[in-house]
C-alpha cells in the first residue's frame, strides 16, 4: 500500500470526529402505546419482529402461499420513529437509503409505497392483498384491524 | 421505434449488435403490450430521479497542468424500472451540465425461476463494489468522491465499468436467514486509446470491441440487510487505437465488506489487477497493482461524519496506468454530510490525493437529492 498516509491516524481523526456528533437520540414520549403490524386479513398467520424487519428491507417473505408486501406508514411521525428505532435499528434516512440502494443494484426490488394519509393507507390495506403495515395498537382496534405482530410496547 | 435489420440476428453476430436488437425487440414489446393483457396486468413499476451539484477548489503541484484548479458539476440521473410478471425493464439516463447525456444502462430480462432473471443490454460491471451499488445516485453515496479505482471508465477510471451483452442474475437462500447472490455478466467491453477507456455504446458510430467476462458473489448474513461481503473476478479485453500495442488483456479480481451497525458503517474493498500489452510495434508488456480503499461512517442524526483511506501498491510498476495520469492511486479525505429536508443532502470534503504527477489537496462541497 502507499504509505504517503498514515492510516491509523486518519481513524483516530474519524473516530474524534465522529464522536462530537454522536448525541444520543431520546424516543419521544409513548407512555403505555404499543406499536404492532397489522393487516385487513383476519385469517392472516402471525409474524416475528425479525421477519417484520426482513420484510421491510425488501426480502421476501411468504406464508401459507402468500407473500406479504409490506406498506409505509408516514400518517404518524412517532409510530414512523419507533418503527425505524427499535424493529429497523436504523435511522429513517438511512433506512431510505438502504432501499434505494437495494433498487439501484437489483434494478427490480420496488420499494414499499409510502402513506402519509390515514384514510389512504387503511384503503391499500383492505385494497391490496397481503398487505401489512404498522402502527399503534389503540388504532387498529379503532379501524377493526388484525394484528399480526407486537412489534414494540412502552415498557 | 426503429425495428432491427433481423440480418443482425442471423448474419453478423457480433455481440453489441445481437444485444441492441434484442433489446431493442424486448423493449418495443413491453412498452407497446405485444406480450398480451395478462402480463401488463401484473406489473409494478418504480422510478428516481436524482439531482446533485457541487463545486470543487484544488491546491498542489500536479494542479494547473494536470487538473483545474477550481471546478463545477451539475448532473441529473432518471431511474425506471417495470416488472411484468416474468418480464423485466430497466433504464438510467445520466446527464451533466454540458449538455451531455449517457445512456448508462438499458436492460431487458427475463425471469425464468422465481429469484433468477436473464437480461440482455447495457450494464454496469459486476468487477466493482462502488459502482453496482449506487451507479449514478449521487445522493446514495456518503461522500462527494467516489475511490479512484471505482471511477467510471469514461470519467478517467482504469477498469472498464460497463459493457453490452447479457447477464444472469440470481439469488438463493444460504445459512439461517441469509441470502447468497450471483451476477454473470459475458459481453463487449470497450476499448482504450490515448485518452484513456471508451465504454461501449448501443448506439452511435461503431468502435472496436472485444470479450468481457465478470462474475460476483455476495453474501448477505441476514436477507435484505445491507451487511454483505462479496468476491469477484472478471477479464476484459480490450483493443487499442493510436497506440503503440493492440490489445490489453486485463484480468480483475477483488474482495469487498461492507459491515453495517447503526451507526457505524465500516465499507472495505481490495483489487488486483493484472494488465498484459500485446502486438503493435512495441514488445509485448505486462504488470499488475492492488488497490483498496477502507471507509468509515458515522451516522449520528443527520449528521454522517465519514473518512476513507485509498492506496495502491505497484502502480509504478503497471505500464497500463501510463494512459491514465490522473488515476488516484492514494487519498486520504475526511467529510461531513448532513441530511435535511426530503431526501436531501449536504455534503463537505476534504481530501488530499495522489497521482503519477503529484499530490495535491481538494475540498469540495456537493448539494444532492433525490425524488420521490
Amino acid at each position: 500500500m502507499n504509505r504517503r498516509f498514515s492510516l491509523a491516524s486518519l481513524l483516530l481523526s474519524a473516530v474524534l470526529i465522529a464522536n462530537t456528533f454522536a448525541l444520543s437520540m431520546p424516543l419521544p414520549a409513548a407512555e403505555g402505546r404499543r406499536l404492532v403490524l397489522v393487516t385487513s386479513d383476519p385469517s392472516a398467520p402471525s409474524l416475528s419482529p425479525q421477519e417484520v424487519r426482513k420484510l421491510y428491507l425488501g426480502a421476501n417473505i411468504t406464508r401459507d402461499g402468500r407473500t406479504l408486501v409490506p406498506l409505509c406508514n408516514h400518517t404518524d411521525a412517532m409510530a414512523y420513529e419507533v418503527f425505524m428505532q427499535k424493529v429497523m435499528y436504523m435511522s429513517g434516512p438511512a433506512y431510505e437509503r438502504a432501499l434505494m440502494t437495494r433498487f439501484m443494484r437489483t434494478t427490480t426490488a420496488v420499494r414499499p409505497p409510502e402513506y402519509s394519509n390515514e384514510k389512504d393507507l387503511v384503503r391499500a390495506l383492505g385494497n391490496t392483498p397481503n398487505a401489512v403495515t404498522y402502527m399503534w395498537s389503540d388504532k387498529a382496534e379503532v379501524t377493526g384491524l388484525k394484528v399480526v405482530a407486537e412489534l414494540w410496547h412502552d415498557p | 421505434m426503429h425495428w432491427p435489420n433481423p440480418g443482425l440476428l442471423t448474419g453478423n453476430r457480433r455481440p453489441r449488435a445481437v444485444a441492441a436488437a434484442a433489446v431493442r425487440w424486448l423493449a418495443g414489446a413491453v412498452l407497446f403490450g405485444v406480450l398480451g393483457g395478462p402480463v401488463m396486468a401484473e406489473s409494478r413499476h418504480d422510478y428516481l430521479v436524482f439531482l446533485d451539484a457541487g463545486a470543487t477548489h484544488r491546491s498542489g503541484d500536479p494542479v494547473g497542468d494536470e487538473l483545474k484548479a477550481d471546478e463545477g458539476t451539475a448532473e441529473a440521473t432518471f431511474v425506471y424500472s417495470w416488472q411484468g410478471d416474468d418480464l423485466r425493464f430497466f433504464v438510467e439516463v445520466n446527464a451533466g451540465d454540458g449538455g451531455e447525456y449517457e445512456l448508462a444502462r438499458l436492460q431487458a430480462g427475463w425471469r425464468f425461476a422465481p429469484q433468477t432473471t436473464a437480461w440482455v443490454g447495457r450494464f454496469h460491471n459486476p468487477q466493482s463494489y462502488w459502482n453496482t451499488q449506487y451507479h449514478h445516485g449521487q445522493y446514495l453515496q456518503t461522500s462527494i468522491s467516489r475511490p479512484g479505482i471505482e471511477e467510471f471508465d469514461d470519467a478517467g477510471g482504469v477498469i472498464p465499468s460497463h459493457f453490452v451483452g447479457a447477464q444472469l442474475d440470481s439469488a438463493q437462500r444460504a445459512g439461517r436467514g441469509g441470502s447468497l447472490h450471483y451476477e454473470l455478466g459475458l459481453g463487449a467491453s470497450g476499448d482504450v486509446d490515448e485518452n484513456g477507456l471508451e465504454s461501449p455504446q448501443l448506439i452511435g458510430p461503431e468502435r472496436p470491441e472485444k470479450l468481457t467476462a465478470s462474475l460476483r458473489l455476495t453474501y448477505q448474513p441476514q436477507e435484505g440487510d445491507p451487511t454483505s461481503f462479496g468476491v469477484f473476478a472478471g477479464q476484459n479485453r480490450m483493443p487499442a487505437e493510436n497506440l503503440p500495442f493492440r490489445e490489453v488483456t486485463q484480468t480483475v479480481a477483488g474482495v469487498s465488506a461492507n459491515w453495517v451497525q447503526d451507526p457505524l458503517r465500516i465499507l472495505g474493498v481490495v483489487f488486483f489487477v493484472h494488465d498484459q500489452l500485446e502486438g503493435g510495434t512495441v514488445p509485448d508488456t505486462a504488470g499488475g497493482f492492488v488497490n483498496g480503499y477502507l471507509q468509515l461512517e458515522y451516522q449520528a442524526q443527520s449528521w454522517t461524519p465519514y473518512a476513507r483511506a485509498e492506496g495502491s501498491s505497484g502502480a509504478d510498476d503497471d505500464p497500463y496506468l501510463a494512459l491514465f495520469p490522473h488515476f488516484v492511486r492514494g487519498r486520504a479525505l475526511a467529510g461531513l454530510r448532513l441530511d435535511f429536508g426530503r431526501k436531501q443532502a449536504l455534503k463537505l470534503e476534504y481530501a488530499r490525493s495522489h497521482i503519477e504527477a503529484g499530490t495535491y489537496s481538494e475540498i469540495g462541497i456537493e448539494w444532492s437529492m433525490v425524488f420521490p
